[in-house]
């Protein structure tokens, strides 16, 4: 209960310092007055607005003020949108969990057998194929493996929609954009620990009893491969919420991601700070449930 | 061990997947006609109050569900709209004759208090409306019976009517019952099209008024997605799932050109490119340093080469569909002979050194990299100073910090000279500071307060060529629209950067 406890604050104590972060980066980049009002308008005007949110104000002012209504979870209303930032972000975050969580799933199915291929069959000419693959899937920018895959799914072959979102569909391309991106890592770490596990004794003891290669590879190596590849896949999280900014733009994925990259663009202040530090929860909540996880499979890990 | 841990991960994915996307799908039955049209938005709209933005999408948008009392024709006439006539009773007053029988999508009568309502919720300062600036010239509204309006202006205002095309009549009823946040999500109007749904960031979906005053709509169904890549509307329109889109770049044309399911029609906007200079700051203080970079770049090889011919140039900084722009200036013509010898006469034989400041992404750099080169070829070094995000060049733009900068300008889509000329150079307009004069002054405010149109060509004619001859920008062009859309529409493109779905149909 007490690494429960620890655990928290910890989330509490990162949220604190990347909601700090936020706020003074985009205070440091420019005056929000004169973007968000239209160019003819008066001095008057644009005093009036800067009084109305706060900005005339001495910076630790605001920022202790931007805290205190933090907590309450009241990030001030979008410049944008005239309603709550938070609002706006809760209502884009389920299409970018959707995203996130099925481009996970698709890179573990992707990485996991292909990893255990490549190290049962260490340097074969299949395993070098597997090697280039990789190689290409990190290499290539998330950018251009979603247009590329849009031109030939979407428009040559009429297979899948070309972008939005709304059916099973629509959710391939976008979401194996961003396997494709993430799953060399994970591919990397199955292969590695799987060729060191492979090596360890017991394994050669299970293989001597006469237990069958399937059985000895899923039941005794990959189990104990298992808490790195985890971790890694936790990390993972975060690195696919960041590639989803990108995703999302390219196919018009109506989530968090897109509306942080308009937010910066149009200096809705009020809304970037939402967007990340509801971002930054859902990655402490993500590496909270990789270290539970953890614990579950190997007891004797302590939380430190 | 008995429960594989992969298989959990799996399982429990799965059906977070399965649950997410069941939830997403959305299944819509439309009534009215069953021809369709899905435009291309670049980005969302912030709201479906049409008194709440200034965003081209939005008022897009609004045009559909909402009218106003006047229209703006495709070749950018006066017609009439909720307003059957008006006229002009003395300088002051100006008397609106309303449409009988309208009544709002929730069968609403539409009526003078309604106008009243509107025009008043706009011009209330509580309500913050960001377009109160546009009918601010307004004084009073005044109901004399149910289908007729009078309004008062603070002082002569000729250009009362240009203001009230955007200007969206509201349901008084409606909008009190509700509230402004309900109205928000919830939009009623009198408009051809009716509001269906907005899914936040991904379209917003809007079917036929089969009892819209001007006859019920071809299109039954418009649907506006949004789609902020060029690449992917570009995708979408050329496998069918999208059918309008605006804004094609140049140099993305040629993919599209040459395909037989799509069509491209190129509009000239009302926006037009500048490089301007601060006259009060050396050398470009010198009219004819300023003459001599018009001399100096080859603006028709711009045009040409990075526009791909789909541009017009504006010689005197007017755009040829302003009111008042006078064809007779011809432009600067190219010739670094001139260039150089003004400069020589200026004291610059030599050439100057200077940076040029823009933040305009995507044609932005083109266009100055053009303008360098040829600037180097009199001598004049300058250096492109890039401003990764606008607000601090707008910042330095208002301070008057920017010697030299690329601007645009889109005149708030007023077809009159007025909204160029005043808030560039007339002393206290928005960028007044950077080149005024007392003469310039006096043409713009008489141009302004004048009600008789020849008069004021006549004025903007004066004003245009005082600018040409003190050159207070390099003049640079006006743009195109490039719209791209399905071979199967029957579509004319605007000139106001609209896209109008009443004005379309498609043959299937």
């Amino acid at each position: 209960m007490g690494s429960f406890l620890k655990q928290c604050l910890r989330i509490v104590l990162v949220l604190f310092g990347i909601s700090s972060i936020a706020f003074f980066l985009i205070h440091l980049s420019g005056d929000p007055v004169l973007l968000m009002l239209p160019p003819e308008a008066t001095q008057e005007e644009v005093d009036a607005f800067r009084h109305q949110m706060g900005f005339d104000k001495p910076l630790s002012e605001q920022y202790v003020q931007f805290l205190a209504q933090a907590v309450k979870g009241d990030f001030g209303e979008s410049l944008k949108f005239h309603q709550p930032s938070l609002d706006v972000v809760l209502e884009r975050i389920p299409a970018t969990l959707e995203l996130t969580l099925f481009a996970t799933l698709l890179s573990i199915v992707i990485a996991i057998p292909l990893g255990i291929y490549s190290a049962v069959n260490r340097n074969s000419l299949s395993e070098n194929l597997v090697t280039v693959a990789v190689f290409l899937g990190q290499s290539m920018p998330i950018f251009w493996t979603g247009i590329m895959l849009m031109l030939l799914f979407g428009v040559k072959l009429h297979w899948l929609p070309v972008s939005g979102r709304g059916s099973w569909e629509h959710l391939i391309m976008p979401a194996f954009t961003l396997a494709v991106w993430v799953a060399p890592t994970t591919l990397r770490i199955v292969r590695s620990n799987m060729l060191e596990v492979l090596q360890q004794d017991y394994i050669r003891t299970a293989r001597s009893k006469g237990l069958g290669e399937k059985v000895v590879i899923y039941k005794h190596a990959l189990k104990n491969a298992a808490i790195p590849i985890i971790t890694v896949i936790g990390f993972q999280i975060g690195k696919l919420l960041g590639g989803a900014v990108v995703t999302e733009t390219v196919f018009a994925w109506p989530g968090v991601g897109q509306l942080v990259v308009k937010a910066i663009y149009t200096a809705d202040y009020p809304l970037v700070q939402a967007c990340v530090v509801v971002l930054a929860l859902i990655v402490a909540a993500m590496n909270f449930g990789v270290d539970s996880m953890y614990r579950y499979l190997n007891p004797k890990i302590k939380s430190g | 061990m008995k429960k594989s841990w992969l298989s959990v991960v799996w399982i429990a994915l799965l059906a977070v997947a399965i649950g997410l996307s069941g939830c997403s799908q959305s299944s819509s039955s439309g009534t009215g006609g069953s021809k369709e049209l899905v435009v291309a938005f670049d980005s969302d709209v912030p709201t479906m109050d049409p008194h709440m933005h200034n965003e081209p999408n939005a008022i897009t948008t609004n045009w559909h569900i909402f009218d106003s009392l006047l229209f703006l024709s495709r070749d950018l006439k006066i017609e009439p709209g909720l307003a059957e006539s008006y006229e002009q009773k003395d300088e002051l007053t100006w008397i609106f004759k309303l449409r009988k029988g309208v009544t709002f999508h929730n069968g609403e009568e539409f009526n003078a208090d309604a106008v009243k309502f509107s025009l008043e919720r706009v011009l209330n300062e509580k309500q913050k409306s960001p377009q109160r600036g546009n009918i601010s010239a307004i004084a009073a509204v005044n109901v004399i019976d149910p289908y007729t309006v009078e309004i008062k202006t603070k002082e002569p205002y000729n250009l009362l009517p240009h203001r009230l095309f955007y200007l969206s009549i509201v349901p008084p009823k409606y909008v009190q019952e509700v509230g402004d946040q309900e109205f928000a999500q919830k939009p009623v109007g009198t408009g051809p099209y009716k509001f269906v749904e907005w899914v936040k960031g991904d379209k917003i979906v809007l079917e036929a008024n089969e009892n819209y005053f001007k006859g019920a709509p071809k299109i039954g169904k418009v649907t506006f997605r949004i789609i902020p890549e060029v690449a992917t509307q570009i995708a979408e329109l050329q496998s069918g799932g999208v059918d309008v889109i605006r804004m094609v770049p140049p140099d993305m044309l040629a993919q599209i050109e040459g395909n037989a399911t799509i069509k491209v029609a190129s509009t000239p906007l009302l926006r037009v490119y500048y490089m301007a200079f601060d006259t009060k700051k050396k050398p470009f203080d010198d009219v004819r340093v300023r003459q001599a970079m018009n001399h100096a770049v080859d603006i028709d090889k711009i045009i040409g080469k990075v526009l791909g011919g789909k541009a017009v140039r504006t010689p005197a900084g007017v755009n040829p569909t302003h009111f008042g722009f006078d064809e007779s200036i011809k432009p600067y013509e190219y010739s670094p002979e001139k260039a150089k010898a003004l400069l020589k006469e200026a004291g610059y034989a030599d050439g100057f050194e200077t940076e040029l400041h823009y933040f305009t992404p995507g044609i932005g750099q083109q266009i100055t990299d053009a303008v360098i080169s040829d600037l180097s070829k009199v001598g004049i070094k300058a250096k492109a100073k890039f401003y990764p995000e606008s607000s601090s060049f707008v910042e330095k733009q208002r301070a008057g910090d920017l010697p030299f900068r690329l601007g645009h300008w889109g005149s708030y889509s007023v077809y009159d000279a007025d909204a160029i000329l005043q808030p560039m150079f007339d002393s206290q307009g928005v960028y007044g500071k950077y080149f005024h004069t007392p003469e310039l002054d006096k043409l713009i405010g008489e141009a302004r307060s004048s009600v008789d149109q020849e008069k004021r060509k006549a004025l903007y004619s004066q004003a245009q060529q005082l600018l040409y001859k003190e050159a207070p920008w390099i003049f640079l062009f006006s743009p195109m629209d490039n719209q791209a859309y399905n071979a199967k529409l029957q579509f004319q493109p605007r000139a106001d950067e609209r896209i109008y779905a009443y004005e379309i149909d498609r043959t299937e």
